[in-house]
C-alpha cells in the first residue's frame, strides 16, 4: 500500500485520473453524436465487454503535471464528425475544469467508428 | 449570405402544393427568419465555451442547407429535403447544428420517395425528424431543442387529425413550439438558474414561425441592400477545423478608398472579417462560401496583390477518404531541447506556464524550466531539484510571478555547494527581458544586477477574464468579463478580448515604445491571433509587433512594450 495517493499533485489540490475519467464519462453521456465508446484495440474491447469498465475508451493522463485526456468514441453516421468532436472537446473541457478547479491542457478525441444505423 | 437574388420566385405566395419547390420556398422562408433573430438565440448562451453561439450557429447550418438548394430546380420532394440535409450536415456547425441536421435528415427520411407531400406525409415526416434526433446521443437531454422537437410532431398530428390544412396545423405546430421552448427552464436546471429558455429550442421555433408567415402570405422583412442586411459578428470563432467556404485574403491597392465602406461590404459577405488600411491600401480577409464575391468587389475599386484563398476542407469528407480514426485537436509542436550547460557557467532556472513559453524560455538559453503559473504554482522542492541538477554551481532563477517569488526564495540556501540569486521578476515580460541579459560567462553578482534591471525596463500587459465582480482602480468589473492588467495592476475592463488588447496596449504607453510582443494562450486560435496582431500593426506602423505561441493556459494574451 503506497503512502502516497495514486494521482498527480495540482498546487493544493490532488486528483485522481479515475476521478477525472468518470467527469469526461458523464460528459460523453450526452454529448450529441457520440453513440458509444470504443478502444485502442480489439483485445481491450473484449475486455471491456467482460468487465463494463465505465471508464472504457477514456484515458487519463499527467503530462508535466497537466491533465491530458484522450477519448475513444464511435459517433452516429450521418453527422459531421469535426462539429461533434468539436463539441465533445468543449463539454469535457468544460466539466473537467468546472469540477477540479484546474485548467485541462488538452483533449484528444479519436474517431474509431461511425455507427450505421440498419434501415429502421 | 442569403439575398434578395437567392429568394424563390414570388415571394409571398404560398405554394399550392408541396413539390420539391414548394419545400424549397419553405425551408427558405425559415433561413429567411432566422436570420432576422439569431442574435435573439445567441443571447440565449448558457455556457462560456467557444462556439457556443447557437443562433449563429443554426443559422450557419440552414444557410449551408440553402447553398444547397439555391440553384436547384428539383420538383421531387424527397429527394429536395434530401438536398437539403446535405446541405445542413454539410454546415453543421455546434451542437444545435448538428441536431438541426439530424432533424432534416429523419425528415428527408420520412418523406422518402414521395414526390409531393399532403398532410399525412408531412406529419410523418416531423415525427421521424424528432426519432432520428433523439438517436444520435446515449442520453438525450430534455428541455431542449430534441424536446421542442418531439412536441411539435406530437401536436402537428393531432392538429392534422382536427383539420387537414397544413396553414392550420402548421399555426398549431408554432404555437406548440413556442410553448415548449417557455417549458424548458422547467425541464433543465441550468436554463433555470440562468433565467433563460432553451436557445436550440427557440431558434427551431423561429424557423417554423418563418414557415408558417410564408405559408400566410406574411412578410418576411428581408432586407434589399447587401451592405445593410444582416451579417455576422466578426467575433465569430475562426475555427480551422469548422471553418466552412474559403479563406479569402488579399491587399487592394487605390486611390482615396473608403475603409470603413470596404469593412462593411466585406461584412456582408460572410464570416470572420478583418479589414485594415488606410486610403490607399486595405488589407482584407473573409471566411466566404464564394470567393469571386468579395474578389469582384475589390477588383471593381483598385489592384489586388497577394490573392489567398484556401478551401477549408471539410472533415467529414476527409474522414470518408481516409477510412481511419483521426486525431481532432491542434497538434503540440515538438518540444525544444534545452541547452547544454557547461560547469562554471551561470545557468538559467525559470517558470513558464504553457508550453509555448517554455520553448520560447528554452530557445532562449534558459537551462531549465519548471512549468507552471497562476494556480500550478511550484514548490521550493521543485527549485530545489531543479538547480541541484544543473552540472554547475552558479544560478539565476527567474519565478516570473509574484506567489512563485517566496518558493524561490526559500531554495536559495538550501542546495549546497550552489551559489544562486533570485531575480525577482513577477511577469513572464519582465523574464524574457531578464533572460536576455543573461551572460553565461560573466561574474554571478554582475550579472544578476543587469538581469534585474533588464526585468525592470519592460511594461507587461495580461489579458484574461475575470474571475468575480470587483471595483478595482476606479475600473467596475463584472465577473465574466476580460480584463487588462498593466504590470499586475487592473486597468482595463471589456466585453471582447480584443478591444481589451487594444486599450490595454494604448494604456501602457506603447506609443512611446517601440517593441510590442504578443503572446497568446490555450484560449485563443493562431487565426485570431494573427488577426490581432495585424489589427494591432496596422495602429502601431512604426513599432515591431511580434506574434509568439504562448499556451498559457490563464491568459487569453501575454504582452509586452518596451
Amino acid at each position: 500500500m503506497s503512502s502516497k495517493p495514486e494521482g498527480e499533485q495540482l498546487g493544493a489540490i490532488f486528483v485522481s485520473p479515475a476521478a477525472i475519467a468518470t467527469i469526461a464519462s458523464h460528459a460523453l453521456l450526452t454529448s450529441y453524436g457520440v453513440v458509444g465508446m470504443a478502444s485502442k484495440n480489439a483485445f481491450n474491447e473484449l475486455a471491456a465487454t467482460l468487465t463494463r469498465d465505465p471508464h472504457h475508451g477514456i484515458s487519463v493522463q499527467f503530462v508535466q503535471g497537466q491533465i491530458v485526456i484522450d477519448l475513444y468514441v464511435i459517433i452516429q453516421h450521418g453527422t459531421r464528425i469535426s462539429s461533434v468532436a468539436a463539441s465533445v472537446i468543449n463539454a469535457v473541457r468544460f466539466q473537467v475544469e468546472k469540477a477540479v478547479g484546474v485548467p485541462v491542457r488538452q483533449v484528444n478525441v479519436y474517431v474509431q467508428g461511425l455507427r450505421v444505423d440498419e434501415d429502421l | 449570405m442569403t439575398t434578395p437574388q437567392d429568394a424563390p420566385h414570388a415571394p409571398g405566395e404560398p405554394p399550392r402544393a408541396c413539390d420539391g419547390q414548394g419545400l424549397k420556398q419553405i425551408a427558405w422562408a425559415g433561413l429567411a427568419w432566422l436570420e432576422k433573430h439569431y442574435e435573439q438565440v445567441d443571447a440565449l448562451n448558457v455556457f462560456p465555451v467557444p462556439d457556443g453561439d447557437t443562433g449563429t450557429n443554426m443559422l450557419l447550418t440552414m444557410r449551408s442547407a440553402w447553398k444547397e438548394i439555391v440553384g436547384s430546380e428539383e420538383t421531387h420532394a424527397g429527394r429536395m429535403a434530401k438536398l437539403i440535409y446535405n446541405g445542413a450536415l454539410m454546415g453543421a456547425r455546434g451542437n444545435s447544428g448538428v441536431i438541426l441536421s439530424q432533424l432534416w435528415r429523419g425528415f428527408a427520411q420520412g418523406i422518402e420517395g414521395r414526390a409531393t407531400l399532403d398532410i399525412r406525409e408531412l406529419v410523418r415526416g416531423l415525427e421521424e425528424a424528432t426519432r432520428m434526433a433523439y438517436r444520435a446521443v446515449q442520453e438525450p437531454v430534455e428541455g431542449t431543442i430534441l424536446t421542442v422537437s418531439r412536441e411539435i410532431a406530437e401536436e402537428a398530428a393531432l392538429a392534422a387529425d382536427a383539420n387537414p390544412d397544413i396553414r392550420y396545423v402548421l399555426s398549431r405546430v408554432v404555437e406548440r413550439a413556442h410553448q415548449s421552448v417557455e417549458r424548458t427552464p422547467q425541464l433543465l436546471a441550468v436554463l433555470r438558474e440562468a433565467g433563460v429558455v432553451d436557445a436550440g429550442g427557440k431558434g427551431l421555433a423561429f424557423i417554423l414561425e418563418g414557415m408558417l408567415r410564408y405559408l400566410n402570405g406574411e412578410a418576411l422583412d428581408v432586407a434589399v441592400e447587401a451592405a445593410a442586411e444582416v451579417a455576422l459578428r466578426s467575433t465569430l470563432e475562426p475555427e480551422d477545423e469548422l471553418g466552412y467556404g474559403y479563406d479569402v485574403q488579399f491587399l487592394l491597392k487605390g486611390q482615396q478608398l473608403d475603409v470603413n465602406q470596404i469593412r462593411r461590404d466585406i461584412e456582408a459577405m460572410g464570416a470572420s472579417t478583418l479589414v485594415v488600411g488606410d486610403e490607399s491600401l486595405v488589407k482584407v480577409h473573409v471566411h466566404v462560401h464564394n470567393p469571386g464575391i468579395p474578389l469582384g468587389y475589390a477588383a471593381e475599386r483598385g489592384i489586388l496583390l497577394d490573392v489567398v484563398v484556401e478551401n477549408m476542407q471539410e472533415q467529414y469528407q476527409e474522414f470518408i477518404q481516409e477510412g481511419g480514426p483521426r486525431l481532432i485537436e491542434e497538434q503540440p509542436e515538438p518540444p525544444v531541447a534545452p541547452p547544454t550547460v557547461e560547469p562554471g557557467t551561470i545557468a538559467a532556472v525559470t517558470v513558464a506556464p504553457g508550453e509555448g513559453l517554455s520553448r520560447i524560455f528554452y530557445s532562449m538559453g534558459a537551462a531549465h524550466v519548471i512549468p507552471g503559473g497562476q494556480t500550478m504554482n511550484p514548490s521550493t522542492e521543485n527549485f530545489v531539484e531543479a538547480i541541484a541538477s544543473l552540472p554547475t554551481d552558479k544560478i539565476v532563477v527567474l519565478p516570473n510571478n509574484k506567489n512563485i517569488l517566496l518558493s524561490a526564495d526559500a531554495a536559495v540556501g538550501l542546495v549546497n555547494g550552489k551559489d544562486v540569486r533570485v531575480i525577482p521578476t513577477t511577469t513572464i515580460p519582465q523574464g524574457i527581458s531578464a533572460l536576455l541579459a543573461l551572460d553565461p560567462s560573466g561574474d554571478l553578482d554582475a550579472v544578476a544586477e543587469s538581469m534585474r534591471e533588464a526585468s525592470r525596463a519592460v511594461q507587461t500587459g495580461e489579458v484574461t477574464t475575470a474571475t468575480r465582480n470587483v471595483t478595482l482602480n476606479g475600473v467596475k468589473v463584472r465577473q465574466g468579463q476580460i480584463i487588462g492588467l498593466h504590470n499586475d495592476t487592473l486597468r482595463v475592463a471589456g466585453n471582447e478580448v480584443n478591444s481589451v488588447v487594444i486599450d490595454l496596449l494604448k494604456e501602457m504607453g506603447a506609443d512611446g515604445l517601440e517593441l510590442i510582443s504578443l503572446y497568446y494562450g490555450a484560449g485563443v486560435s493562431r487565426r485570431e491571433a494573427e488577426m490581432l496582431a495585424e489589427q494591432i500593426a496596422a495602429l502601431y506602423p512604426g513599432h515591431e509587433v511580434e506574434l509568439r505561441h504562448g499556451g498559457q493556459a490563464h491568459y487569453f494574451y501575454i504582452l509586452s512594450a518596451e
